[in-house]
């Protein structure tokens, strides 16, 4: 009895009606709910590129954005059981994402670099911040950014990482987080104003 | 731009950011940084671009790590109660396993033990699952609380989710257990009012139901956020609830027993209505502190669900006090000088009783007479009588008018001849044992009333003395033998109630009824067609006279009755040794040894209540206050099962009292006949020559200063007497019992 209740709730299934990329996130999300692979595959198909920016941004690091994303996909087909409204299934997913980069940090326990790659691209001026006239100079400014970034507490990290990476609205950040819109400014504003004076702190 | 100072001027700045307003640009070194990190973050080109079969190899990944982790790991991750997500892994599951272990084996060595360290290890267990539950397992420890609605959390909040719950169901648990000995208590306390009491009851289990549901709706709401909507889940999770709250009720029901056995017994209001109060306010907190974890319940919501709870909390409390002022205090309470007259009235004689030695063999000193199927030589010096045959005839009816009764009975009338030659010569020894100053045939221990295993075998052969002598008359009335008929019926009148007059406890005094019937059928017949001269029938009227029961019969033994059955309840109470064996421990079912004393306490004081406000209007021999066999109020399991059937004794009781009232009128009137040659056209008529006074009909249900004469035609040379009541169908006969001729006892 127990192998068939097993069955019925976890192991993977493919559901009468295929779902693919061209699906929505929603029936994506339905799909998913039955344990349905293929609806596994439309998800990653569809969210894959913006899951792993907001993941190579907090972590900037390839590989372990990879292990990051794997472990959210996981998490997501799991539980998708769990995930009660279908429209919510993108927030959640760049949520979990979020987390498992704060997992991996956590586990690592050391302070990320940005790979090799990065640095080379680095060199390049990023839209919006006054050109320095030394690029060596300006690409220790922008690393530095990010290194600020990175050590803001979670809860500042993930509200900027949704406004700033994944440009949510502050609608779509209050259904995220499940707070109210003016939590979600002052949230904000509150992880902006930390990021200065961190900033500020490192300088000094 | 101007610095920001406060939270509010960030705020405003921070939100011009977000709309990306011009204004914005060009105004300080801060405004530079945070345009600098906006850039740095939403710029994609330093992130490396994908591979292409990045989604199969990603898809392929995943459902390969799915596939790879164990079964339980796979069922508990997505269908238990997030609780249990870390018990399911390995050692927590040997934990959890050897906890239930523990507790079971605690269960079986003692009961209140098992309350105690159940509470203890419930609370340990929730601590300990919520510190397991951060720890890593290998996978990525789990996002937040609700993956799709609250983020972020304090740990305040996180404990309240899981905490609160457990402890709502644990004190939920001790408010179910508190409010079934409450219940118990109050229907001591209004035990006149039967059909109150089970309205009262089924109140207090919708209100326990309603405040639980009320309560653990929002946290049940809560949980199924985080673990779906499907049938295993919600399954698996309505198991869980309803585990913890029967552990819970369990516990607390050994430890409230405990603790609050006095302070029930005399505060049962207040502590309903504390707990009431208390399992509101505890649905208010579990409802307010969950619902910042849910995504539909707000204050609000939870304001109103609360309000509610409370709202039918009072409701209850009103309730209670409502009926507690309405039905008054205890009798016991109420009635306090006659509540000790009657105990130590009944004292006084118990110890008189005991007072005789046990050298004689246990057998009472007022023995004068021993009646045994089988003799049993050396058991004392009384008068030995060998029933031989005639006890076949103590356990039927047979004058009863059922078919199936008589059919029995002419089976049975067949042994008569032998049992009569043998009947007729212990004969003697009656008529000797009539001389005596007291009978009595049973142990002393008996005499409490409950050892039904040697008591009631004594009455019913007892009863077989009384069929025999019913016999003798009958067959002599049928052979034209009068004076032989009114000796018989004379002698077992005499017998019926000389044989029990040691013997006060209420089933003495229905056996003592039981013999008063039989020997009183074959009167009305003999009176009116056996030609009696009038000193027989006078001897008739005066040993009827004699054995009528006394007005006061049945409330003297109420009063015995009570007091036997208080001591009992009170022995099994305390749980000692108990003296009186009226009953063994092994007749009562072991479900009682776990029930709180506070039950059994309950009980008793139901019993007494009930009993001796009966016992008080039995003076008056109203009608019973209630009938049939719900005379008893389920919630009193002990008292339902030992208490005997006292509406039942009570209808018999008014009804032979009617019956011999009735043949005394009966023989004054055809007394009356001999003398003027014809039946009076009044009852007024025979007093007082022929009756002191005219009786009041006791069948009547009404109470005694107004209960109604017998119903009186008379037609010259036939009368009838008519004695009208629905309590005669409570002992199986018809409501209209008619005297005379034409009627159902028919001279004709």
């Amino acid at each position: 009895m127990y192998q068939a209740v097993l069955s019925l709730t976890t192991d993977a299934k493919h559901s009468p009606e295929t779902v693919s990329s061209s699906n929505t996130l929603e029936e994506i999300a339905v799909a998913l709910k039955t344990g349905d692979s293929k609806a596994l595959e439309a998800l990653v198909s569809k969210t894959e590129k913006a899951c792993f920016h907001l993941a190579y941004s907090l972590l900037r690091d390839r590989e372990l954005s990879r292990d990051a994303l794997q472990d959210a996909y996981l998490i997501v087909f799991q539980r998708a059981g769990q995930l009660r409204e279908p429209k919510a299934l993108k927030s959640w997913l760049f949520r979990i994402v979020t987390h498992c980069c704060h997992d991996i940090r956590k586990k690592r326990g050391f302070e990320l670099e940005a790979d090799v790659e990065e640095k080379e691209e680095a060199a390049r001026p990023p839209v919006g911040v006054k050109p320095e006239a030394d690029p060596a100079r300006r690409v220790a400014d922008q690393n530095r950014l990010r290194q600020v970034f990175g050590q803001l507490p979670e809860i500042d990290r993930t509200a900027l990482a949704l406004r700033e990476i994944c440009s949510m609205s502050y609608e779509e950040m209050s259904r995220t987080l499940g707070v109210p819109l003016g939590t979600v400014r002052s949230r904000l504003a509150k992880a902006r104003k930390r990021f200065i004076s961190v900033y500020k702190g490192e300088k000094s | 731009m101007t610095e920001p100072h406060d939270q509010d001027t960030f705020e405003r700045f921070s939100e011009l950011l977000d709309q990306e307003d011009e204004t914005c640009e060009n105004q300080g070194v801060e405004e530079e940084l945070l345009l600098g990190l906006r850039a740095v973050l939403r710029d994609r080109t330093g992130t490396p671009e994908l591979p292409s079969d990045f989604t199969k190899t990603m898809t392929e990944a995943v459902l390969k790590r799915h596939k790879e982790s164990p079964w339980a790991t796979r069922f508990l991750m997505n269908t238990s109660p997030f609780l249990l997500g870390g018990a399911g892994r390995g050692k927590s599951l040997l934990s959890a396993l050897g906890l239930g272990g523990l507790l079971a084996l605690t269960g079986l060595l003692s009961f209140d033990a098992l309350a105690v360290v159940g509470s203890v290890l419930l609370v340990g267990f929730v601590s300990w699952l919520l510190a397991r539950r951060r720890q890593d397992s290998g996978l990525p420890s789990m996002p937040g609380l609700a993956e799709n609605s609250p983020f972020p959390e304090s740990r305040f909040h996180q404990l309240c989710f899981y905490l609160v719950p457990t402890l709502a169901i644990l004190l939920s648990g001790t408010a179910a257990a508190l409010m079934f000995q409450g219940l118990g208590t109050i229907s001591y306390t209004f035990r006149g009012d039967e059909a109150g009491l089970v309205q009262l009851g089924v109140f207090f289990g919708v209100c326990v139901v309603l405040l639980l549901s009320l309560g653990w709706k929002p946290t049940l709401q809560a949980y199924r956020l985080r673990f779906g909507r499907s049938f295993p889940a919600v399954f698996t999770l309505n198991m869980f609830f309803g585990g913890w709250f029967f552990l819970a009720t369990l516990a607390t029901l050994g430890v409230t027993g405990r603790m609050s056995v006095d302070a029930m017994r005399q505060h049962s209001a207040l502590w309903l209505m504390s707990l009431v109060g208390v399992l509101g306010v505890l649905s208010f907190l579990t409802t307010r502190l969950s619902c910042s974890v849910q995504a539909n319940v707000s204050l609000g919501q939870a304001l109103k669900r609360s309000t509610a709870s409370l709202a039918i909390s009072f409701l209850s409390i009103g309730f209670v006090l409502n009926m507690f002022y309405q039905m008054h205090l205890t009798k016991e309470l109420l009635y306090p000088k006659e509540y000790k007259q009657a105990i130590d009235e009944v004292e006084s004689w118990l110890a008189d009783q005991m007072a005789i030695p046990d050298s004689k063999n246990g057998w009472m000193e007022v023995k004068r007479f021993m009646i045994r199927d089988d003799i049993d030589a050396g058991l004392g010096d009384g008068i030995e009588l060998r029933l031989g045959a005639l006890k076949d005839f103590a356990d039927t009816d047979l004058f009863s008018k059922d078919p199936t009764t008589m059919e029995k009975n002419e089976e049975l009338l067949k042994r008569w001849p032998q049992a009569k030659a043998q009947f007729l010569e212990e004969l003697p020894r009656i008529r000797e044992a009539l001389k005596k100053p007291h009978f009595a045939s049973i142990p002393t221990e008996a005499t409490d009333g409950y050892d039904f295993a040697t008591l009631v075998p004594n009455f019913i052969l007892f009863r077989s003395i009384s069929q025999g002598l019913a016999l003798l008359a009958e067959e002599a009335f049928l052979s034209g033998e009068p004076e032989q008929a009114v000796d018989y019926l004379v002698l077992g009148l005499e017998w019926s109630y000389r044989a029990n007059e040691s013997n006060k406890t209420l089933i003495g005094l229905m056996i003592r009824i039981a013999q008063l019937s039989i020997a009183s059928n074959p009167i009305e017949k003999v009176v009116l067609r056996g030609n009696l001269n009038d000193s027989q029938l006078e001897s008739l009227d005066a040993a009827l006279a004699a054995a009528q029961v006394p007005r006061m019969a049945l409330h003297t033994a109420m009063n015995h009755e009570i007091y036997l059955v208080d001591k009992w309840i009170r022995q099994f109470e305390d749980r000692e040794p108990r003296a009186v064996k009226e009953v063994s421990l092994e007749d009562v079912p072991a479900f009682y040894e776990l029930l709180p004393d506070s039950y059994l306490g309950s009980e008793r004081k139901a019993y007494l209540n009930f009993e001796l406000s009966r016992a008080s209007n039995w003076k008056s021999l109203g009608a019973p206050e209630v009938f049939g066999e719900d005379e008893i109020n389920p919630f009193n399991l002990t008292s339902q099962i030992f208490v005997p059937n006292t509406a039942r004794a009570q209808a018999q009781v008014m009804t032979i009292r009617s019956r011999v009232d009735a043949l005394r009128l009966v023989i004054a009137l055809e007394r009356f006949k001999r003398k003027q040659g014809g039946y009076p056209a009044s009852l007024q008529e025979i007093v007082p020559n022929y009756l002191q006074e005219l009786p009041r009909d006791t069948a009547s249900g009404l109470p005694w200063p107004r209960k109604p004469g017998f119903e009186y035609t008379s037609h010259g040379q036939t009368f009838q007497l008519t004695s009208r009541s629905q309590v005669y169908e409570l002992v199986g006969e018809s409501s209209r019992q008619v005297y005379g001729y034409h009627g159902d006892h028919s001279g004709e």
